[in-house]
């Protein structure tokens, strides 16, 4: 059983619930009689193609599947898309400088390996440097409503 | 001709080529912003342009558009964040080549078919703004479904080792194309309640989710950025062989750039893919394209560049806009009180001779701006990986907050970020699912526009003899890698048989 549901079938049968997905979801679109093809054909046209393609993905992935090779950081990854999701959260909250510079001292901090004293006085300047710099360029030269400096 | 050359000689005083200057520099950094695109760059100049005489006015948003053309391929190429959709095809050779220590060189290598692109589609458009303009108008919903059809016919170039997912994830680009609001029956969607879906997603965030913060998070995953050794700064040139290889390939997309931008809707990014797609099929050994072959990065390039002059053929001949740009461009020429369309070649015939006058030498600008920054450009890349990483992640971030003045636009980078990965890790191309995302409106649009006025018949598909020669591009195009690859292998056993 193990052989058989192996990591590409297994992708395939994936591929295959998003393309009902999309199939029966299109369904529910109302048609109207101002346009003849209407909003469903296109989309389920779209999930047909996925779907065949997932079938012929599944029949011909019958033998050994190779191990997908290299390191796996998962703690990092898991670090990253939380500072991210923080970042995110409080960068309208407590303005852009901060919010950026939280997010790169937490970043360079964490990733870079030397000892903390070296790491603190590259890390610090450059986060509130670039943070302050990315601000005035992007608030004031360009216009853009960046979240305003919270003191 | 004589109109054209006068107008060299007003391009050429000294003002003239200040405020053409200013335009260029200002569009090579609006077009490295992600975010900030040549129509945004072009329009946040607009302002200034009141009261502004347009024989300087009038060059200085053009040459905005020509720097900005450009300047999308830079971050692209060092970052691998492209700047503007047009420079998404550039990715794909260009980040490569930055990876194996050659970004000197695809930096050299795109402003050189920038440039010359340009220079060609200048010329294009003096020449043939008329007769091209005639021609863009024979386009119809079928001759842009089967355009965009052949830009797709590209995607077994970047589907990576597996065609079938690679296939998939093409189709899973115009799905995402498909969400938001129906423009036909205003129906909402694949929107999940949320409302500010209802417009569709916008297209930055997707490029920039799905091409750098998806790399970001694979080389977190993998552990390279805890490499702690940094790059060596080191420059490298194009050798005369490749400028030789690549000067026909961007002569040809520089035309084909002209064409594409003087069609109403088409644009740089298609006028990208385009030039990637044939390319690679017109060309020989193509196998190493997508892993860093410098005409990956020529092509592309030369099409985008190609596309600021000829969007001017349908502004200046029938005074139609065929993109945001030009629409800019023709209000910079409402607020100078002048008129485009057929009269103006009657009645102010300098005014657009002047225009293309200055396009030229935004384009000679281009090449001295462009070559002055581009050893500071690479010393950037020899900055410690995490500290480059870290600048990414937040330009990319507020980036896309730009095109939106939203964090709903950060949070869709960080969502197609984690998709581009996760395609990443399980075979999947990303690439190949931004090409269908890019495309996805104009295959929809245009064939439901079809089939409307052909009450569902399909035989509207087939009726233009520009149908049938797009038609048969696409074929060859889908076809050609194929045949290509069992020649070369038919040959080979025939070789290895004979010493055999």
């Amino acid at each position: 059983m193990k052989n058989f549901m192996n990591r590409e079938r297994i992708i395939a049968l994936v591929c295959l619930a998003f393309a009902a997905y999309i199939w029966i979801v299109a369904g529910t679109f109302p048609a109207s009689f101002l346009d003849n093809v209407g909003p469903a054909k296109y989309p389920r046209l779209l999930a047909s193609l996925i779907g065949i393609t997932a079938v012929i993905l599944f029949a011909t992935s019958n033998g050994p599947v190779k191990p997908i090779k290299g390191k796996r950081e998962f703690r990092s990854l898991a670090y990253i898309l939380l500072c991210i999701m923080i970042y995110l959260l409080i960068f309208t909250r407590i303005g852009f400088i901060l919010s950026t510079i939280a997010f790169l001292l937490a970043l360079t901090l964490y990733f870079d390996h030397r000892e903390l004293k070296t790491r603190l006085k590259i890390a610090v300047p450059y986060a509130v440097c670039f943070s302050v710099f990315l601000y005035f360029f992007f608030a004031k030269l360009l216009g853009v409503l960046l979240p305003s400096i919270v003191l | 001709m004589q109109l054209f050359i006068q107008g060299l000689g007003q391009a050429f005083q000294p003002v003239s080529m200040l405020y053409i200057l200013a335009g260029v520099i200002w569009g090579i950094i609006g077009g490295a912003i992600p975010g900030i695109s040549a129509s945004v760059a072009m329009s946040l100049l607009l302002p200034f342009t009141y009261g502004m005489d347009p024989f300087y006015s009038l060059p200085m948003l053009a040459a905005v558009y020509v720097g900005a053309e450009y300047g999308g391929s830079i971050p692209a190429i060092l970052i691998k964040t492209p700047g503007t959709g047009a420079a998404a095809a550039t990715v794909l050779d260009g980040y490569e080549m930055n990876r194996k220590g050659l970004g000197g060189k695809a930096l050299c290598m795109s402003l050189y078919a920038g440039v010359l692109g340009g220079l060609i589609s200048v010329f294009i458009l003096v020449f043939t703004v008329i007769p091209l303009s005639q021609f863009a108008l024979k386009f119809g919903p079928t001759e842009y479904f089967w355009m965009a059809i052949m830009g797709l016919s590209v995607v077994g170039a970047v589907s990576g080792n597996s065609p079938m997912k690679g296939f998939i994830s093409a189709v899973f680009g115009l799905f995402l194309a498909v969400i938001g609001m129906d423009s036909f029956t205003a129906v909402k969607r694949f929107t999940f309640g949320i409302n500010r879906l209802s417009e569709g997603l916008e297209m930055i965030p997707v490029l920039v989710g799905m091409f750098a913060v998806s790399e970001v998070l694979r080389q977190i995953f993998g552990g390279e950025v805890f490499e702690s050794v940094k790059n060596k700064f080191k420059m490298t040139y194009p050798t005369r062989k490749e400028f030789m290889q690549c000067t026909p390939i961007v002569i040809a997309c520089g035309a084909m750039g002209s064409i594409v931008g003087a069609l109403p809707g088409a644009g740089a990014t298609i006028a990208s893919w385009i030039g990637y797609s044939e390319t690679k099929m017109i060309c020989k050994n193509t196998e190493t394209f997508g892993t860093g072959d410098i005409r990956g990065v020529a092509a592309p390039e030369s099409a985008n560049n190609g596309v600021p002059a000829g969007g001017l053929i349908p502004l200046l001949a029938l005074g139609i806009p065929g993109s945001n740009s030009t629409a800019i461009l023709m209000a910079g020429f409402t607020i100078a009180g002048i008129s485009c369309g057929p009269m103006l070649f009657v009645n102010e015939p300098e005014i657009p001779y002047k225009l293309m006058a200055c396009m030229f030498v935004a384009q000679i600008i281009l090449a001295a701006v462009g070559l002055l920054i581009l050893k500071p450009l690479i010393k950037l890349t020899s900055v410690s990986k995490v500290y480059l990483t870290s600048a990414i992640l937040v330009f990319a971030f507020v980036g896309a907050f730009a095109t939106l003045n939203d964090v709903f636009a950060s949070w869709m980078v960080l969502l197609f970020g984690f998709i581009g990965f996760l395609m990443k890790r399980y075979g999947f191309a990303p690439p190949a699912a931004v090409l269908g995302f890019v495309l996805g409106e104009l295959v929809e649009n245009n064939m439901r526009r079809a089939l409307q006025l052909s009450h569902g018949s399909m035989s509207v598909f087939f009726s233009s003899t520009i149908d049938w020669v797009l038609i048969v591009l696409t074929i060859f195009g889908v076809c050609f890698p194929y045949i290509t690859k069992f020649i070369s292998k038919k040959r080979a056993e025939r070789t290895a048989a004979k010493e055999a």
